[in-house]
């Protein structure tokens, strides 16, 4: 355990604090920017990756009507569905849960940045002495940027907004419910599926309450990281999927159901994507009915068919 | 339909559910939520006045040990807010005794007058600087002319030198009201005919006169880091390590610095002398032993391997000198070489600067016990838990 915890130091606490350091004497001294700025750079540095998970929600989008036409076929076997749907994102190497994957991603620079904002700001003396362990020596400007300014827009970057009571700090708790929730509604596939549905609408809230209670008792600084970080993530998913999903959540614009199972697959596939589900449906109809679920899926199918009638009749 | 869900959904359902039960827990384990901001130790040191010792915990309880019957609690003082989380009413200083009175500066902000024979209030003054979030006193009292000198900091950027007559009622500042701030003031002044030495954690040095409040120096002295290090004060020079790692000469008269030494890590405690040599301690595990009059180093302790950062100040007791660190090591060494007679495993961290009565060393460890060595016979004699008192 206590390696881990030095490995923990050692890959993530101590980049990011003298990263975050070193931008505070670059950015003039203020924390407050410097924090922007390294959200910005750790956003630009895991760039590919949010890309390519919310290229696969888009991809889990366009198999919606596929999965609603499962859902339809095999209404009287839940088990038969289930894989036939799991067999169905192995195919199209999309995993169900990939909308949590940026918030996943975060989590570990969330928690780093936090030790990183607790060890860069020296609330106590031991904060202050433990600070002189985890400066890289060969960087001595930032010993000589110690103690950095805890002051930004006149917010104590050190004090959880719950006690600082500061307006602006109190807005930033505010808007890091409210991006998070834009950005929830942004990534979130919408599901044919009414109990799926329903845990993402739960989802969508959940995370957004949470994480906006949590910010009340987080230091002004890592509260500004969230906000800063929800915000790209909103632009980052605007260029990538477009901004349709966005006007679900202003006003007036309303929770759009899922279209009908009659509806054709064009209504709800992205451009990117609709050459892949062309493909898809090609390979479709070439392998039968079955939807080229491959020989075995094809088969048991066919094997166990017979059997239900018999049950019926009975 | 409802609730019957297939399974991929199901799962992708209770999976979400999952992930943000693991974000939760991450991050109360971790440590991110609750309780961020409150010190998690502290280190006040001992002070010794006629056969009693005096020490701040980090609940905010002040006891005196009776050195003779080896340590044990005759009183105790608990601050009004000792157990609260919010409140930080903990000791990072070292109790002063001036006469009758022990004098004491709490985390949070209160200076407390207490009488020294049963530790009940005689005075206390709460919230001094007015900024209940941000105000601290890390430093010391320090008692002058019946006049009462304390750093402080005031707002997260900013601090302050308050001047108290005995009852604690606020004769001056520096800076005055309204004057342009100077940093966070965590050291305890070093104070000389009616002068005070004192730096800020933004690096200045001030000379402050404690009778008007006025700055002696036409600037403060620019150390080059943070200071939290008292001056040590010889003829006409104080000597000084900081943050960037240097130590300094800086002129009384006219605050003019000079670089003496670098280490490898901080300066945070106070240097000492015995008279021909100064003792600083480093964080980088080490203490350095400069000459006064070639001011130059004359041996360093240990050469090759550390013995774990140095927060506690040392002590010169005859022609030893006592040091201990945060790696729970206490060394014995010999002023004039350096070489180590004697050294102990105190059994927990210590950052206390240490307290000495003769050939007795008092060493406070982050653990809340008080030990006393016998350097000199090279003998452990007692150790006492201070939370005893409560």
């Amino acid at each position: 355990m206590e390696f881990l915890g030095l490995l923990w130091n050692e890959i993530v606490t101590k980049p990011m604090t003298n990263s975050l350091m070193l931008l505070y004497v670059l950015l003039f001294s203020n924390l407050g920017i410097a924090i922007i700025a390294f959200t910005l750079l750790v956003r630009g540095a895991t760039y590919p990756l949010i890309v390519r998970q919310t290229r696969q929600m888009r991809k889990l989008q366009s198999l919606q009507p596929r999965m609603r036409e499962l859902q339809e076929r095999y209404k009287n076997d839940p088990q038969r569905r289930g894989q036939e749907m799991m067999k169905l994102y192995r195919e199209m190497g999309v995993n169900p849960v990939g909308c949590l994957g940026p918030l996943v991603i975060q989590m570990p620079i969330f928690i780093g940045l936090f030790w990183a904002i607790n060890n860069v700001l020296p609330f106590t003396p031991e904060n202050l002495a433990g600070l002189s362990d985890k400066l890289y020596s060969w960087l001595p400007m930032l010993d000589a940027a110690v103690p950095v300014s805890r002051e930004f827009l006149g917010m104590d970057l050190a004090i959880e907004p719950a006690r600082d009571r500061n307006v602006l700090g109190l807005a930033l708790v505010a808007l890091s419910g409210i991006t998070m929730f834009v950005q929830q509604k942004m990534i979130q596939v919408r599901s044919a599926d009414p109990a799926q549905q329903s845990t993402q609408r739960m989802m969508t809230f959940m995370f957004p309450v949470m994480f906006g209670v949590f910010s009340l008792f987080f230091p002004g600084g890592l509260v500004i990281y969230w906000v800063v970080s929800n915000i790209v993530g909103i632009v980052i998913q605007g260029f990538v999927t477009g901004w349709g999903s966005l006007r679900s959540v202003l006003p007036g614009g309303g929770e759009r159901t899922p279209a009908p199972a009659t509806v054709t697959t064009t209504a709800t596939v992205a451009p990117e994507f609709e050459e892949a589900f062309k493909d898809g449906e090609r390979e479709h109809r070439d392998l039968g009915e079955d939807g080229g679920r491959g020989d075995r899926a094809g088969s048991h199918r066919t094997r166990r068919r017979p059997r239900r009638n018999r049950r019926r009749r009975h | 339909m409802r609730g019957e869900g297939t399974l991929p959904a199901r799962a992708a359902g209770w999976r979400g559910v999952g992930a943000a039960a693991l974000a939760v827990a991450l991050l109360v384990v971790t440590g991110c939520v609750g309780a961020r901001t409150a010190p998690s130790q502290s280190w006040s040191g001992v002070t010794v006045a006629d056969g009693m010792a005096y020490v701040g915990t980090r609940q905010g309880d002040l006891v005196a040990l009776d050195l003779e019957r080896q340590g044990r609690i005759v009183s105790a003082f608990q601050a009004p807010a000792a157990g609260r989380t919010d409140a930080f009413p903990g000791f990072y200083s070292a109790p002063t005794v001036a006469g009758e009175v022990v004098y004491a500066a709490g985390f949070d902000g209160t200076v407390y007058a207490l009488d020294a024979a049963q530790l009940q209030t005689v005075e206390n003054r709460a919230n001094i600087t007015g900024d209940e979030l941000s105000e601290h006193l890390v430093g010391s009292v320090v008692v002058s002319n019946g006049r009462l000198i304390v750093g402080a900091q005031e707002t997260a950027d900013t601090g302050r030198l308050y001047v108290f007559d005995e009852d604690l009622r606020e004769t001056c500042t520096f800076p005055a009201p309204g004057a342009a701030p100077i940093g966070p003031v965590w050291t305890t002044p070093a104070v000389l005919n009616g002068v005070a030495y004192f730096g800020d954690l933004t690096h200045g040095l001030y000379a402050v006169d404690v009778a008007t409040c006025e700055a002696l120096w036409p600037k403060p002295a620019d150390l080059g880091g943070g200071i939290v290090a008292t001056p040590l004060i010889i003829g006409n020079t104080a000597y000084l390590g900081t943050f960037g790692r240097t130590f300094y000469a800086v002129s009384l008269e006219t605050g003019t610095s000079t670089a003496l030494f670098k280490a490898d890590n901080w300066f945070w405690a106070s240097a000492v002398t015995d008279g021909t040599r100064i003792f600083a301690p480093s964080l980088d595990g080490r203490l350095y032993a400069m000459d006064l009059e070639t001011r130059s180093i004359a041996w360093i302790y240990p050469r090759q391997e550390d013995i774990g950062a140095i927060i506690s100040a040392p002590v010169v007791v005859g022609d030893l000198v006592v040091v201990a660190s945060d790696d729970e090591n206490l060394v014995v060494l010999e002023s004039d070489s350096g070489q180590r007679t004697w050294d102990q495993r105190v059994g927990a961290r210590v950052r206390a600067p240490l307290g000495a009565d003769g050939n007795v060393v008092f060493v406070h460890g982050l653990d809340e016990r008080v030990r006393a060595y016998d350097v000199v016979e090279r003998d452990f004699l007692w150790e006492r838990d201070v939370r005893e008192g409560r």
